[in-house]
């Protein structure tokens, strides 16, 4: 145990970069300004066992593409469209438009140092979905509507980088309202010296997701908890282009989630 | 009178060359942590007209620029596209040709460029760190105020009483410098 601990500390003190694209979590760093990046999301949601289904088995499909946009370096914002495939749904298979997204992230405060940067954004999401995938989860990100908005901290020092996320969310077709919190941590595992752009960058991601809701009413204010943990990797590739892949484990009851996907950078 | 005129002539010519000559730039970033990043830097900075060329060093997140010796050199606008990309100068090191020789509050004008040397000691050097008020910390900018009482220190631009007789520049901006000591 000592030894293992002693191994990992020569790891991270041997390293000089690190890294903050998370998967599922938005770091509080922005994208350059005019830049526009796209990404499609591929995820499946395993239905398996929930109640509506017709043998008991089912995957629900999500698309998801998205466009953002560098209006300032203190200013980004994004459209997302989600198109899906829901079991839940009669004639399955059942391509359709399921609903948007907007996100926008502001900087607040960035202090920079060579190799190292503390950095404060706040975020606003709205967004709009007309099926629900996970009946007893809610996620304003793939399945809910309403609005969320909060802060983003991310500090990074040499190949770490970790960031944490809170907010509060007012869940309009729910009547709930929920406070997140999230903490994803990022760690650069290649290459150990940088070159040239073409090298591809290998980058593995654990992120932990919380949702504590609340009714909307007095007196029974507290109603529910729920917890994603999310580990991950990332290539990205000559320094322009993210292939990401996550595997979301949800508490019992409530069916995990394989994403991938693609990122690209038009500057 | 004739050898006169022509040691007048090669005085001119030779002080004219002495002032044309290049210059390159290594500018420092801070806060790189990624090739993606560096990558978004150098797009950045490639959307100025001014820069011919651009060398990156990932490892020590530095970029070596070369630049295009007919125009004038807006180290602010390197300074605002390093920012738009989202990260911060570090420090600009000004790499001349050959090892100049300035005195303290000297006014020189290369290319197009007006430079004000700051010289507190006696260091012989061709490479020069930009020590312009937004380039650098406000203690250490309090601390190079002491070596100079002109005014374009404060302002950074060349019309104060200090540095005036230099309306033919494409631009109103100088920037200042100090011999690097390493």
């Amino acid at each position: 145990m000592k030894n293992l601990i002693l191994i990992f500390f020569l790891l991270i003190s041997n390293i000089t970069f690190s890294q903050e694209l998370y998967i599922n979590s938005e770091p509080a760093s922005l994208i350059p300004k005019g830049s526009k990046v796209v990404s499609l999301v591929n995820s499946n949601i395993f239905l398996n066992g929930v109640d509506g289904l017709d043998n008991g088995e089912g995957t629900a499909t999500l698309l998801t593409p998205s466009l953002s946009y560098g209006i300032s370096k203190r200013l980004m914002l994004r459209v997302s469209l989600q198109f899906a495939n829901n079991p839940l749904v009669d004639y399955y298979p059942n391509w359709r438009f399921n609903g948007f997204k907007f996100y926008s992230k502001q900087r607040i405060l960035s202090s920079d140092r060579p190799k190292y940067h503390t950095r404060l954004s706040s975020f606003i999401t709205g967004s709009y979905h007309n099926d629900k995938f996970m009946k007893n989860n809610l996620d304003i990100d793939i399945q809910d509507s309403g609005l969320q908005f909060g802060l983003i901290g991310t500090q990074l020092v040499n190949k770490f980088a970790i960031s944490i996320t809170s907010g509060l969310g007012f869940y309009t077709k729910e009547d709930l309202n929920v406070f997140m919190n999230s903490f994803s941590l990022g760690y650069l595992v290649l290459p150990r010296k940088y070159k040239s752009y073409k090298q591809t960058n290998f980058n593995v991601y654990l992120e932990y997701k919380t949702n504590t809701i609340l009714n909307n009413s007095f007196p029974d204010r507290y109603y529910k908890f729920s917890s994603t943990i999310a580990p991950g990797i990332q290539f990205i590739l000559f320094s322009r282009s993210r292939l990401d892949f996550s595997y979301k484990i949800r508490k019992a009851n409530t069916p995990d989630e394989f994403l991938v996907k693609l990122t690209y950078i038009i500057y | 009178m004739k050898k006169q005129f022509i040691f007048i002539l090669f005085f001119l010519f030779s002080s004219f060359f002495s002032f044309s000559q290049s210059f390159n730039s290594v500018i420092t970033v801070n806060g790189l942590t990624c090739a993606m990043c560096s990558f978004s830097t150098q797009k950045s900075l490639e959307k100025l007209d001014f820069i011919k060329e651009i060398t990156a060093d990932l490892e020590s997140t530095s970029f070596k620029l070369v630049f295009d010796d007919s125009k004038f050199i807006d180290f602010d606008m390197i300074q605002d596209k390093v920012e738009d990309a989202g990260f911060f100068i570090g420090g600009i090191k000004i790499n001349f040709d050959e090892k100049l020789n300035p005195n303290n509050n000297d006014h020189k004008v290369y290319n197009n460029n007006l430079f004000h040397f700051i010289i507190n000691n006696d260091i012989n050097s061709s490479t020069y760190n930009l020590i312009d008020k937004n380039f650098i910390s406000d203690m250490d900018f309090k601390s190079f105020s002491q070596f100079t009482s002109h005014a374009c220190y404060l302002t950074g631009t060349h019309n104060e009483s200090c540095c005036s007789n230099h309306e033919n520049l494409k631009s109103k901006k100088v920037f200042h410098l100090e011999p690097d000591s390493e």
